[in-house]
């Protein structure tokens, strides 16, 4: 009997996937798919050659994100260890500080401080660029790099730093030598994640960049507005591979530990 | 009153390819309390489940009265386990802890009142009823524990090491309030435990497990002095341990010569290749001389243990323990057996 | 004061300049001290014509409900998801790693496939039409851009049940399998137990997750954007319309607009926060 549950549970969650990806499978081959087809009629491989064609941009659009999503991502750990670091330090009976410093911007809308910066850069001549959308996407991701790694922290037992000061290490020492690499997966962990919300973002990229770079989101949302469904779905698919590749390196290295990530969504 | 029989109990469990149990055989009677002790990974806890039906056997019998429980639901059956960590529902009052199970099976308020007022008498803590359980103390914790199991009526009491995390003399306090409130209400317990003299003090039989067998049942005179086998032996105390040749009623060993004493029934065993055993506590610190049943140590470490000696002895190639009243006078020194304590068996 | 101590001033300068300068300018620009563009705008004026504006009220009611079906409707799916997977498959197990997936993907690539299926001639419509249930695509209720906000609400259940979900699982997980054993041979039927026990003791992380859910779906705009009909619109939409308006006199008001959803968000954690806090002083 559980048997057959197990079956039933592992049978409802890969048809939900499947049911997602199968028709932006389809549409991205199909010439012709009018109501009422259950399947397209003609068949093309347009959409998938236009990914080398530069005037449809796939591929500008896909270096643009990868970039950007990568900048953002060194960016937020530049700013986010020391930071943590520094909230780990706060006495006990400060705790409010730290969690005001940590929880505030998560709970103001990243659109909302997005908005204020415009105006100020903007008469600082920094906006329609790549830059304007870095800060964008980093006001966007920050503070939940703080948030999952505080908690990363927390958990982390401060007696191995102990031990290496002991024995005559550095702070540097300690923290790249002993922190750094006992905490590395889950700073992957965490980077990933924060690699993946620049990756989504769509309106503070349109507003910051005043539509002058392109990334795939805004490409995904202009196809679809321009009613092109199998360019659409090209777009779509490829912004599947960074959350497969967290898959697999969830599924193979990290063997499906969370290293208290979810933990890190307590208020 | 229940009188539990388990008959040719099996359990595998696939993911750790281990055999949990491997053929149980078991009788407590009605009122009685039965001590299960052995080493951790033995299969107690797997045992304790099975009887209560919280996990399925692979094959074997549990029967209450008699009448076979395997079908019944854990819920139906009224066998209440008590856990080393006291699971005390952190949500809840300590009155809404011990009326969970009466509020399980539909009691009305008024009753469940009541009957948790009354069976806070019986474990001692009358007036915590509004108390959350982070606020008793851990041997206050345990007896709301035993509380919430006693006030469902259980057929069957199953408590799992239920002093482990206790300090040494609550642990004392507690065996005998269990043991107290066993006896008054007449229930058939089992207690499970890996230390020995919890499993003396508690049970009116103790039965000794390894992986998955039952190896011996008894009281504690007997699992200790007449052990069925070696590890049986080593598990109750007899640490000191050493090879020899019986010839009769004497054994050749390479430190000394032992006679077995009249009426040891281990004259009967064949002669040949022996293994012998001895706890610490029988060996004696003797005069300076030579003879059957002595051996000469060197005497490498002692300390005051609290209230006797410990040594540790070293004989040829053998290290042994002795605990004695006084402190060993010299460096070097013959040690007494006494040669009723003598524990033998064939190789 | 060390050396070492110099290297936090750089990281936390950039903090403040990007979140308390972001905010303040913010709340300077929606007053109308700073960067007032319109001709004859007084203080505070924003404010008043957002008070005074009947879309606000509707967006502003739109957007509460549809943050709170979509967190009470992802809640009790992802805990009920929790107890299953828990039951039959592990957390680390592949089926799990599966369930989570989507937490992983941009809200608008999950809003881009339920578009497929979900407009009037979309794959759902085009199944209905095989089994002869319409005849045209107008007979399908329109599920995205339609006034009720549904294909939005089912945007967001695709993320946050998983998200919940995974909260969930991973606070049962934690739990020793002896509370059950307790709850159970305290003679509580496997749904007394789940519903009196695992429920309750995973109550503490759930809910501060449900609060995550609802503060992000509440001020969330990329959905709502894409899949949202123009009337009501959910708050964000309606501020970022303001922003983008040709008139430039508007952006004051879409300052104001996310401000207030900002003090919305909150003020709701904290009134939480001050609950919790009274109820543990409480015991």
């Amino acid at each position: 009997m559980s048997r057959f549950y197990r079956i039933v549970i592992w049978a409802i969650t890969l048809h939900i996937l499947l049911l997602l990806v199968i028709p932006l499978i389809l549409w991205t081959i199909s010439f012709r798919w009018h109501f009422p087809a259950l399947l397209p009629t003609h068949y093309s491989l347009r959409a998938w050659q236009a990914i080398f064609d530069p005037t449809k941009q796939i591929g500008v659009a896909l270096l643009n994100s990868l970039g950007i999503a990568c900048a953002v991502t060194v960016i937020n750990l530049l700013i986010g260890l020391p930071v943590v670091r520094m909230l780990q330090r706060i006495k006990i009976a400060h705790r409010w500080v730290s969690d005001l410093i940590v929880l505030f911007p998560l709970l103001i809308t990243p659109l909302a401080i997005v908005l204020g910066l415009y105006s100020a850069l903007s008469s600082l001549n920094i906006v329609n660029n790549a830059l304007a959308i870095i800060v964008a996407h980093v006001v966007a991701s920050l503070p939940y790099m703080i948030i999952i790694l505080r908690a990363i922290f927390t958990n982390f037992d401060r007696r191995y730093e102990e031990v290496a000061a002991s024995l005559g290490a550095s702070p540097f020492q300690v923290a790249y030598q002993v922190t750094l690499s006992l905490l590395a997966p889950a700073i992957l962990v965490s980077s990933l994640f924060v690699f993946l919300i620049s990756w989504s973002q769509y309106l503070s990229t349109l507003l910051m960049g005043g539509g002058r770079l392109i990334t795939l989101p805004l490409l995904m949302i202009s196809y679809a507005a321009a009613g092109d469904y199998p360019l659409m779905s090209v777009v779509t698919l490829i912004q599947f591979m960074p959350p497969l590749i967290l898959l697999v390196i969830n599924a193979f290295y990290l063997s499906g530990r969370s290293y208290g990530i979810e933990r890190a969504f307590a208020l | 009153m229940t009188t539990l029989t388990v008959r040719q109990l099996y359990k595998y469990f696939p993911t750790t390819k281990s055999h949990a149990l491997r053929g149980i055989n078991l009788q407590v009677e009605g009122g009685q309390h039965l001590a299960i002790v052995g080493p951790s990974g033995c299969g107690k806890s797997t045992l304790m489940k099975i009887i209560a039906g919280l996990l399925p056997a692979d094959s074997g019998q549990v029967n209450y009265n008699k009448q076979n429980m395997n079908n019944i639901a854990a819920h139906h059956r009224g066998a209440v386990m008590v856990f080393q960590d006291h699971l005390l529902f952190p949500f809840l009052s300590v009155a809404e802890n011990i009326s969970f199970g009466l509020r399980m099976q539909k009691v009305g308020t008024a009753e469940r009142k009541r009957q948790v007022s009354q069976i806070l008498q019986l474990v001692q803590l009358a007036g915590f009823e509004q108390r959350r359980p982070h606020e008793l103390s851990g041997g206050q914790q345990q007896r709301v524990a035993l509380a919430r199991a006693l006030v469902v009526a259980p057929r069957l009491l199953l408590l799992d090491e239920p002093l482990a995390n206790l300090d040494a003399h609550l642990r004392r306090q507690m065996a005998n309030l269990i043991v107290d409130i066993q006896q008054q209400l007449q229930l058939t317990t089992i207690t499970v435990t890996h230390n020995q003299e919890e499993a003396f003090s508690m049970g009116n039989r103790v039965a000794l497990m390894f992986t998955g067998t039952i190896e011996q049942i008894g009281d504690g005179q007997s699992l200790t002095s007449a052990p069925v086998s070696a590890r049986a032996a080593q598990f109750f105390g007899n640490w000191n341990h050493i090879e020899g040749v019986k010839r009769g009623t004497a054994i050749e060993t390479a430190v000394a010569r032992f006679l077995l004493p009249p009426h040891s029934r281990y004259r009967e065993i064949a002669d040949g290749k022996v293994q012998l055993f001895l706890r610490p506590e029988a060996l004696r610190i003797g005069t300076q001389k030579r003879g059957n049943n002595r051996v000469q140590v060197t005497l490498m470490r002692c300390f005051h243990g609290g209230s006797r000696w410990h040594s540790q002895l070293q004989a040829d190639n053998l290290l042994w323990e002795m605990i004695s009243d006084h402190q060993p006078p010299h460096q070097s020194l013959w040690v007494e057996v006494a040669p009723e304590a003598l524990i033998v068996f064939s190789l | 004061m060390r050396v070492y101590h110099l290297f936090f001033i750089p990281p936390v300068a950039c903090i403040a300049l990007l979140f308390v300068g972001g905010l303040l300018l913010l709340v300077l620009q929606s007053i109308g001290i700073y960067g007032a563009l319109g001709d004859n705008s007084t203080l505070f004026s924003a404010y008043r014509y957002l008070l005074s504006d009947p879309t606000f009220y509707s967006s502003l009611l739109f957007t509460t409900m549809i943050a709170l079906l979509s967190t009470l409707l992802a809640t009790v799916l992802g805990v009920v998801s929790a107890l299953l997977l828990r039951r039959y498959a592990g957390r680390g197990s592949i089926v799990s790693l599966l369930y989570q997936f989507p937490i992983s993907l941009p809200h608008l690539v999950i809003a881009v496939c339920l578009l497929l299926y979900l407009t009037q001639s979309g794959l759902i419509a085009r199944a209905l039409y095989a089994f002869g249930l319409l005849s045209e695509p107008y007979q399908f209720p329109a599920l995205v851009y339609d006034r009720r906000g549904i294909g939005i609400v089912l945007v967001y259940l695709f993320k946050e049940i998983p998200f919940i979900g995974l909260i969930a699982l991973s606070a049962l997980q934690s739990l020793s399998s002896d509370w059950e054993s307790v709850a159970r041979s305290l003679g509580a039927t496997p749904l007394q137990t789940i519903w009196h026990l695992l429920v309750p003791l995973i109550m503490p992380a759930i809910v501060p997750a449900s609060i995550i859910v609802f503060a992000f779906i509440f001020g969330s705009y990329e959905v709502p954007y894409f899949l949202g009909s123009s009337y009501p619109s959910m708050l964000s939409v309606l501020g970022y319309r303001y922003f983008t308006d040709p008139n430039i006199a508007l952006r004051p008001v879409a300052l104001a607009l996310n401000l207030i959803i900002s003090m919305v968000v909150l003020g709701l954690v904290t009134l939480y926060r001050g609950v919790v806090g009274y109820w543990e002083r409480a015991r």
